[in-house]
């Protein structure tokens, strides 16, 4: 037991701890990089406008939005892109820990700390920054934002009308404007099969859905388990990210439909034609999926843990090769790298899509002219430095800023030949070889902070260079140039675009739907939750008469939970972005 | 006969007993070891639902990655200085506003004690919390991490009941003596009350230890960052990271899946607890009982 002395002892020496750390670190961040008396206006001017400015005094810019695509430090960001990001704009960009926390970012709007950026990935907390004044109007400074109005004209046409209440007022700034519709040569949706098992049983006509479960099922029943004995499933899906994705994004692009509402997609268009599509339809692509999964349920292939894994576990299925029938191609990458090592090249996931027919018109083409709008950069009031913010925006507005978040440094990561952009030999394959790169050298880091998506330059090379076709090509295995000699294609996008019915996506129209009230979201939420707890029954129905009557009963309890109300909101909504669409 | 049939009986009674607490033993054990598996564990094999009772591919990867974040020895020595400071004055501030309510000769005891307790049901919200510690320049300070707990109202309630149990005569006789109240608080009454101090020092030691939502929401200087703070940051990156492949990010990343990071993670913050908690049970328990006769 202490003692009297020792215990004032102690406690002194306690208090005096206090008072240190208190003193050493308290009371703010001055030593990360103070903010300095702006400079003019003038000086803070991209670079690509005004050939070779003075270097703009540094200041330090705090950024708040989505979570980075690598794991950060808090703080001010000094990887080789930062860097590079400082080098050209004369600003340190530093982040604060929670990035992409819903919660702290109400916290935020709602006490008014904003930083100096902010990227708003919910359209539903614009009004309130407005409102409070929080944010300011960025027109008066687009004068030394050359990127900006060059890129993204539509986009800011788009921004007035939904936010500026009829006034000249640019509040917010959607970025990833795209106004030609083009293919994402990577990450699009399909269907995907593992090509040389599907050439041992016959390379079978893959009529639709139906036919896609049946292949699926015979490429089970001839390969139940993998190399180490892992049972194989047919299909799987997962919930994490909401209904939406665990039932209906599985089809939705192969059988041409595109969300109204961006929430639940629990209302669609038809592509081609912009035909609403309400939720109680049966070519709703919730219940495209809902009996595509019944049927592989019923053929005993389905995923059990579908309705309760994360998607970690579905990832970690999908990499062993446990899973016959993919639906994204981002899915498959962590397949095929193990297939490749597996079977030594010799086989691989391949897209292999329904018949060409109007009834599967796939779509992956897409054109965005008013950009995301889980992407709208505003800037705070109380920046200290608008035209500085301002200035860093219209850079992460060019292609070189692009191209600097998505592949790197100029003359370290890539080159340029003849003034054509290529990835340097020693970096091109940095995938393969260090899968922490992006952490080390801050590449596609800042994803959720470019200005723009990728995009063909001058010179038709794609500003992420990692998706140029040449690069893409030397990566195939044999499986996959055994499978692009079949078709006669030179690449797996190839196959898509060769096919006569396919549709281009104008994400404009869903950016014009007017946002739901409290009363439909309420009504929306309450169907939504009901669809957790019914969708798998549903799914599960152990016959057709079984599955029908399932599928009647939902239908009944769904028009009793407000629908009609809910329907008409969407419908009206998606006729008035329609007729609005025709003023851009 | 009859001694043989009872050392039988008691025999087989002992064997039941021992078997019983060793099943609950092996069950309370078991979810604990099972996350010490998965943290040391290939992640493939975890997703194979392939653990059960040792490790497969055993890795210390996981580990490692934790150890090399970012200001995590900085972290981790501001976690431990917010931990004592925190705990000293939490227990100095609490013991003495609970002996000050005991004294029925202060004006609005009765009142100051109701208002108090009502604080712990009522809860203006986030917003408004957030606000209140801005305005009070607790933003970036650590003061943050130890002044709005410097009275715990629980363990508040739980020191005034254990020394509304002290004799009076103590305290009348250090009064005789000339001693002041302060006096009294210091050489009498803290150190009879050390039971249910070193009660309240464990409860409050552990939430000092465990907190991270403060900083999380007012603290932005690295310098001031707590071990819990980045280790969630670095799980929930995790968790973003691998769920961003929907928005166009790319896959084939995730080298440490975010539930072996949660595993982890819990390994690492628990640890410090489990060695602290065995030393201090018996007071805490103790504490306990004494402080909760009378609520």
């Amino acid at each position: 037991m202490l003692g009297k002395r020792s215990f004032k002892q102690v406690s002194w020496l306690v208090v005096a701890a206090m008072l240190a750390v208190i003193v050493g670190c308290g009371g703010g961040a001055g030593s990360e990089g103070s903010a300095k008396p702006p400079a003019s206006a003038s000086a803070g001017g991209s670079p690509s406008a005004s050939g070779s400015p003075a270097a703009p005094e540094p200041i330090t810019l705090s950024f708040w939005g989505p979570t980075l695509a690598t794991n950060y430090t808090p703080g001010i960001q000094d990887d080789p892109v930062a860097q590079e990001i400082e080098r050209q704009t004369g600003v340190k960009i530093k982040f604060d820990a929670g990035l992409g926390d819903a919660q702290k970012t109400q916290v935020i709007i709602a006490s008014g700390d904003l930083p100096d950026i902010m990227v708003v990935d919910n359209p539903d907390n614009i009004e309130p920054l407005i409102k409070s004044g929080s944010i300011i109007d960025m027109q008066p400074y687009l004068d030394n934002a050359p990127n900006i109005k060059k890129y993204a004209s539509k986009a800011m046409q788009y921004s007035k009308f939904m936010y500026s209440g009829g006034e000249d007022k640019l509040y917010v700034l959607p970025a990833r404007a795209k106004e030609e519709a083009s293919p994402i040569p990577t990450g699009y949706y399909g269907t995907f099969l593992r090509w040389d098992q599907y050439k041992s049983i016959g390379m079978p006509e893959i009529k639709g859905l139906d036919s896609l479960v049946d292949i699926a099922a015979e490429m089970v029943k001839k390969y139940p388990t993998t190399p180490d004995g892992q049972k194989v499933y047919g299909l799987y899906t997962w919930l994490e990210w909401g209904n939406a994705q665990g039932y209906a994004q599985p089809v939705m692009a192969l059988i041409g439909q595109q969300a109204v509402d961006t929430k639940f997609n629990h209302f669609n268009y038809k592509v081609q034609d912009n035909a609403f599509i309400e939720l109680l339809d049966d070519r709703n692509a919730y219940w495209r999926g809902a009996s595509m999964f019944n049927r592989a349920h019923r053929l005993g292939i389905l995923d059990p843990e579908s309705f309760t894994q994360k998607y970690e576990t579905a990832n970690a299925k999908g990499k062993a090769g446990r899973v016959a029938l993919h639906f994204y191609q981002w899915d498959i990458v962590d397949g095929n790298a193990t297939l490749n090592q597996q079977t030594n090249g010799k086989d691989a996931y391949v897209m292999l899509l329904p018949e060409d027919t109007a009834e599967y018109p796939v779509a992956d083409d897409r054109a965005q002219p008013f950009g995301f709008n889980t992407r709208q950069f505003v800037v705070s009031a109380k920046s200290k430095h608008p035209e500085r913010a301002i200035a860093l925006i219209d850079y992460l507005y060019s292609q070189e800023g692009t191209r600097t978040i998505l592949s790197g440094v100029k003359d370290t990561h890539w080159i340029e030949e003849n003034g054509v952009a290529r990835l340097s030999d020693a970096f091109k394959n940095i995938k393969t070889e260090d899968p922490d790169y992006k952490s080390k050298t801050g590449i596609r880091k800042y994803d959720n902070y470019a200005g723009l998506p990728t995009m063909p330059d001058a010179n038709g090379k794609e500003l992420d260079l990692f998706q140029d076709p040449e690069l893409l090509s030397e990566s195939y295995n044999e499986a996959t140039r055994d499978y692009l000699k079949h078709f006669g294609q030179p690449s797996e996008l190839g196959v898509y675009t060769m096919r006569k019915n396919k549709s281009t996506i104008n994400a404009a129209y869903a950016s014009l739907v007017s946002l739901p009230t409290d009363e439909i979201k309420r009504i929306g939420s309450n169907i939504d939750a009901y669809i957790t707890k019914e969708m798998p029954k549903l799914i599960m129905a152990s016959s057709e008469a079984a599955y029908a009557a399932q599928k009647e009963k939902m239908f009944a309890d769904i028009r009793g939970m407000g629908y009609d109300e809910y329907k008409a909101f969407y419908e009206a909504a998606w006729q008035k972005a329609l007729t609005d669409y025709e003023q851009f | 006969m009859r001694g043989f049939r009872t050392g039988w009986g008691n025999a087989a009674f002992q064997g039941f007993n021992y078997a019983l607490f060793l099943i609950i033993l092996l069950i309370c054990v078991y979810p604990f070891f099972y996350i010490f598996l998965v943290s040391v564990s290939d992640p493939a094999a975890v997703a194979g639902k392939l653990i059960t009772v040792y490790p497969i591919h055993f890795t210390l990867k996981n580990y490692g990655a934790i150890l090399q974040l970012n200001g995590i020895y900085q972290a981790f020595f501001v976690s431990v200085v917010r931990t004592v400071v925190g705990t000293f004055i939490t227990l100095f501030f609490t013991s003495m506003m609970a002996y000050t309510l005991t004294k029925r000769e202060l004006a609005g005891r009765k009142i100051f004690y109701r208002v108090t307790v009502a604080a712990m049901y009522i809860n203006a919200g986030l917003i408004p919390w957030y606000i209140m510690m801005r305005n009070y320049g607790l933003k970036d300070n650590f003061l943050l991490y130890v002044l709005p707990s410097a009275v715990s109202i629980f363990t508040l309630i739980l020191i005034k009941t254990f020394i509304e149990q002290i004799s009076t005569a103590l305290e009348e006789s250090a009064i005789v003596d000339g001693a002041g109240y302060f006096t009294i608080y210091y050489r009498i009454i803290v150190p009879v009350s050390k039971p249910v101090i070193a009660a309240v020092a464990v409860f409050s030691a552990v939430h000092q230890w465990n907190s991270w939502y403060d900083n999380f929401l007012l603290v932005s200087n690295s310098r001031l960052m707590t071990m819990q703070l980045i280790l969630y940051e670095f799980l929930r990156q995790a968790e973003s990271i691998a769920s961003s492949v929907r928005a166009g990010g790319e896959p084939g990343e995730i080298t440490i899946t975010p539930y072996a990071i949660r595993m982890t993670v819990t390994m690492v913050v628990t640890w410090p607890v489990l060695l602290v908690y065995p030393l201090l049970q018996r007071h805490f328990v103790k504490g306990i009982m004494l402080g909760s006769v009378k609520g």
